[in-house]
């Protein structure tokens, strides 16, 4: 039996998108993502986000000119989100996209800054098993002006390496997981942070045998964040002097990660100021 | 700093000026980024760094620059000034500094 189709409005850090869809845990999984970002009306220039399900037969998800067709949800649920959080970013004019996870703790924040397969979500998840507070694992915006963070929040994407790792260090991953393999800072009491960063960290690879944190100058963190901007062959001024600014306001250091748990425990103090 | 695109040779009685539309910007702890807006390119410096970059007005000398140094960290005077003229010639290779000349 087919189901009815849902509409569902939301605005990205003005990135307007409507999630149309006709499978009910496809539309519970992306609105736990969103949920903040919610809208009730529709929004004039929105986009449409379409996941549908054949009816046993699997999933095919578009996006303006992506699609994609899978056989199982969760292959289809990632490739839809992965789509809207890039098109999100390709939506910004003036906001600074840096590929961060951002972690927090009574209202001291930190960006863990680092590539993709540098670590940040298995290090964020195992902070949020720490207590703090993981409103994004992979890309947080900036507005240069202020400097307020804006997080674009994903689901996790974890290989059974990480969830073994995790798992070994005493995460308990919830239901969602095993239905879906989708999920994302909500489900670990993740939210917004508030404020400016005020702890730096950029995460070098590869994994050592102990973890090694060292300070940083801050002009040579600004020059590292701009590298995780994209723009770092031909950076624009306003972009430079906020990432400056940015540096400027923070205790900076790099990251060479170590044993998951130890290393965990390492970047948490850092955040608490211990 | 990362490899200068030429080699540029420094002497002691050198003396270089910074080049105009090198955006400065200073930071807390004293380290200093410079944006070069013709590339589009940043580069870190450290305090000492930021240090040799200030002195590099056309009225210093690389030697006077190693001198004032020299006289500030506690590093051999040889050291400093095999530092100084590999860092020189970076900011110099990069079309950061160019080499004044003798009036």
């Amino acid at each position: 039996v087919r189901r009815a189709w849902t509409s569902d409005w939301f605005r990205v850090h003005g990135f307007a998108f409507c999630l149309r869809t006709n499978h009910r845990e496809s539309r519970r999984s992306l609105a736990r993502l969103y949920e903040e970002f919610r809208v009730a009306e529709a929004s004039v220039g929105a986009v449409q986000a379409v996941l549908e399900s054949d009816g046993g037969e699997g999933f095919h998800w578009k996006l303006e000119d992506k699609t994609g067709a899978e056989a199982a949800l969760p292959g289809a649920l990632w490739g839809l989100e992965a789509a809207l959080c890039e098109a999100a970013i390709v939506f910004q004019k003036r906001l600074i996209a840096l590929h961060a996870a951002a972690a927090s703790q009574d209202r001291r924040t930190a960006l863990l800054v680092g590539r993709s397969g540098a670590g940040k979500s298995t290090l964020s998840l195992a902070l949020a098993r720490r207590g703090l507070s993981v409103a994004t694992d992979d890309v947080t915006l900036i507005e240069p002006d202020t400097l307020r963070l804006l997080p674009i929040p994903r689901c996790f994407h974890l290989d059974p390496d990480s969830v073994a790792l995790l798992e070994a260090d005493g995460l308990r991953f919830p239901g969602e997981w095993k239905r879906s393999r989708f999920l994302v800072p909500r489900d670990f009491g993740g939210a917004a942070p508030a404020g400016r960063a005020e702890v730096v960290v950029f995460i070098t690879g590869p994994r050592e045998e102990r973890p090694g944190i060292a300070p940083v100058s801050q002009a040579e963190m600004a020059a590292r964040l701009l590298s995780e901007t994209g723009q770092s062959s031909a950076a624009n001024r306003e972009t430079v002097s906020a990432l400056s600014r940015l540096a400027a306001g923070a205790s900076c250091y790099t990251l060479a990660p170590g044993p998951l748990t130890e290393t965990a425990d390492a970047v948490a103090r850092l955040i608490r100021g211990g | 700093l990362p490899d200068s695109r030429t080699e540029t040779t420094v002497s002691g009685k050198d003396a270089f000026v910074r080049v105009p539309l090198v955006e400065e910007h200073s930071l807390p702890d004293q380290s200093l980024l410079l944006f070069e807006q013709g590339t589009g390119t940043a580069f870190p410096l450290n305090e000492s760094g930021a240090r040799v970059w200030a002195m590099c007005d056309g009225a210093h000398t690389v030697d006077e620059i190693v001198d004032q140094l020299a006289a500030r960290y506690d590093a051999s005077r040889s050291q400093i000034e095999e530092d100084t003229h590999a860092f020189v010639s970076a900011l110099a290779g990069h079309g950061l500094l160019v080499r004044q000349s003798p009036t």
